[in-house]
């Protein structure tokens, strides 16, 4: 990550950025910040992932917002790990006035929700272009 | 040669976006009413577009993102999404009021009723974005402005008297039939129809997208320092030739077909089809903008993708607001809702929500983050601080105004 | 209710002239009437507080059935595209409007 060892205020540099995939398309924005507690007793908390969707950015306007739209996910979402949409740090590839990062949009969490309204609500219209049956992000 | 023809439909273009059913509605009714005692409200708003737009393409080519795009990370998710709520029901409630306008002109084009057409001016602006037909809008901008320079020709041959026309546009005085309330009331119509929120988001995505379509910047220049004018032109022209053909009779605007009647009595029939034509373009193009700006400000403040490039596979959620934005609109006008009165409500809350859809612009464009050295000058900022002082003002008086008044009665 | 007259008046006198489309008459005529007759429904729902009020709303109440009767026929005349139909509701128009003049002069 290139940005290790600078040091950025989470507030101005990270949150409410824009997110760009692998092909520098925005995917979505940094709606929340997901930190770990470290192992050593006094340590800084890690920044471990960047949480993304209305789930997260609901989290900072009202908790039960939040969890309502939390529990709306998982409709769409098979359930593997509770909480919001979630980019690990790892794939993070450098932070500047926007979020770079290196997977697919389509292939990412967060995209779930446009896909399944992709596959399942435009793919009806005639001259969507898009292949109902397909799990593949288009080109 | 291809340059300047570039340029024209440029010019042309510039002229039809300026000119929407808000301009064709209140133009109109402020010239019956008023003469040309209210062309300063015209000019202003000219101005404050010039001006606005000018700094929002400049945001917009050094930063490479749209102003709105902005606002959420530099004033907070909170301000942001108040900042969009506002401008959606606003924006939202234009596209009614455009698609209002289209079926009223088919109507009176074809005789076929008004509600009739809703449906299927929707489904047509519908089809072309999800299509991505965009050289239709262009082309219905082109169209639009070629149009409607015959209400400048109409006005030529009423023959005015150039020295009272001048005099009322130079020396504006309220006329002893109107209240001071129902002046400053249409004023601020006036002044909101030519400033609307969706032109400002429009105009800054549009900066982005013409960049990555590598068109030059001088032709967005031409655009915004001689398309607009010539626009505010078109809109004096309508105020002119009511004024010379409806104030006399004290006719009062209430309905699309008096808006066409002076260049009809003018010119003739010929003249009163390729008027029609013009408001049919003219309005189809803004409905098509105000749709996209629906959808691009939404997805703007989620980080979804937009833009004119995004196909439905591309971005779902981004094709889904479209959708429902024009079925939201559809549902209105199919309610009943009288288009004319929409427009005239939509431009008045249009003025009073200025401060708010203007106030960041004037914040991003003086953040060195984002501009890096070509932040706003000291004289610049000076002329937005005045100006945003001004906005502040009519956004006060424009609701209670509209409430003494009973809009405009 | 002036403003209805006076415009169709002008839609006859461009029709007059051949300067208009038969679809646009058909519809202005329409919507000429259509306004009108919201004002008329207005001042019939108002009741009049006195007896010399209630005189001169009955007589305004005339004028005004007077005046909605002309541009109903001018709507029919236009909706048809009857020309001559037209030319002649003009005269109809004309009267109506000369005595709401009178009136409104005459009260105020």
């Amino acid at each position: 990550m290139s940005a290790a060892g600078r040091e950025l205020w989470a507030r101005l540099h990270l949150l409410d950025r824009p997110i760009l995939d692998a092909e520098g398309i925005p995917s979505a924005k940094v709606d929340d910040l997901e930190f770990s507690l470290p192992e050593e007793p006094d340590g800084l908390p890690i920044l471990t992932a960047v949480l993304c969707g209305n789930a997260a950015l609901a989290r900072r306007f009202n908790r039960r917002l939040a969890q309502r739209l939390e529990l709306l996910r998982r409709v769409f979402v098979p359930v593997e790990r509770p909480g919001p949409a979630r980019i690990d740090m790892s794939e993070v590839k450098h932070i500047g006035p926007a979020l770079h990062i290196t997977p697919r949009r389509h292939e990412l969490e967060v995209a779930t929700l446009d896909r399944w309204l992709a596959r399942n609500v435009l793919a009806h219209l005639p001259g969507s272009g898009i292949d109902a049956r397909s799990d593949d992000a288009p080109q | 040669m291809k340059r300047v023809f570039e340029i024209a439909l440029g010019i042309l273009t510039a002229i039809g976006g300026f000119v929407d059913i808000g301009e064709l509605v209140a133009g109109s009714q402020v010239g019956s009413r008023f003469g040309m005692n209210l062309a300063w409200a015209t000019l202003l708003s000219l101005f404050g577009i010039v001006v606005f737009a000018e700094i929002a393409g400049r945001v917009a080519a050094v930063s490479q993102r749209p102003v709105f795009d902005l606002v959420r990370e530099r004033l907070g998710p909170r301000f942001g999404l108040a900042n969009l709520l506002a401008s959606l029901v606003i924006t939202l409630a234009t596209v009614a009021a455009e698609i209002g306008g289209v079926a009223l002109t088919l109507e009176l084009a074809t005789s076929i009723n008004y509600l009739l057409w809703v449906p299927v001016v929707a489904f047509l602006v519908w089809v072309v974005v999800w299509k991505l037909n965009f050289e239709v809008m262009e082309n219905a901008f082109g169209l639009s402005g070629l149009a409607l320079v015959v209400t400048g020709i109409a006005v030529w041959q009423l023959r005015p008297d150039w020295g009272n026309v001048a005099h009322q546009v130079l020396h504006p005085a309220k006329p002893g039939t109107e209240s001071v309330a129902s002046y400053f009331y249409y004023a601020i119509a006036l002044f909101g129809a030519g400033l609307m929120p969706y032109e400002v988001f429009f105009f800054s995505s549009g900066a982005i997208e013409q960049h990555w379509a590598k068109r030059d910047l001088p032709v967005l220049r031409a655009n915004v320092f001689i398309g607009f004018p010539l626009g505010a032109a078109v809109t004096l022209s309508l105020m002119l030739g009511a004024s010379l053909v409806l104030g006399p009779r004290q006719i009062d605007v209430g309905h699309l077909y008096q808006a066409a009647l002076p260049t009809s009595v003018a010119l003739g029939k010929w003249a009163l089809i390729v008027v029609l034509l013009g408001f049919f373009a003219c309005t189809f193009g803004a409905a098509l903008e105000t749709t996209l700006a629906c959808g691009y400000s939404i997805a703007q403040y989620f980080g979804w993708q937009w833009g004119k490039f995004v196909a439905p596979k591309d971005d779902a959620r981004f094709h889904l607001s479209l959708i429902l934005t024009l079925v939201a609109a559809a549902a209105v006008l199919l309610s009943r809702a009288d288009p004319v009165k929409l427009t005239e409500f939509v431009i008045v809350l249009s003025a009073a929500a200025l401060p708010l859809t203007y106030f960041p612009v004037l914040v991003v464009a003086n953040d060195p983050e984002y501009m890096g050295v070509k932040t706003n000058t000291p004289v610049s900022n000076a002329l937005g601080v005045a100006f945003l002082v001004l906005l502040l003002v009519v956004s006060v008086a424009a609701v209670p105004l509209m409430i003494i008044t009973k809009a405009g009665g | 209710m002036d403003s209805a007259l006076n415009s169709d008046l002008l839609l006859i006198e461009a029709v007059s002239r051949g300067h208009t489309t038969a679809a646009y008459v058909s519809v202005a005529s329409s919507q000429a009437e259509d306004s009108a007759s919201g004002a008329a429904s207005t001042f019939r729902s108002i009741q009049p507080p006195d007896h010399r009020s209630e005189v001169l709303r009955s007589d305004l109440g005339d004028l005004l059935e007077q005046a909605e009767n002309s541009l109903a026929d001018t709507r029919i005349a236009g909706r048809r595209g009857d020309h001559d139909a037209l030319v002649s509701t003009r005269r109809e128009l004309e009267q109506v409007a000369k005595k709401l003049r009178a009136f409104a002069d005459q009260h105020g």
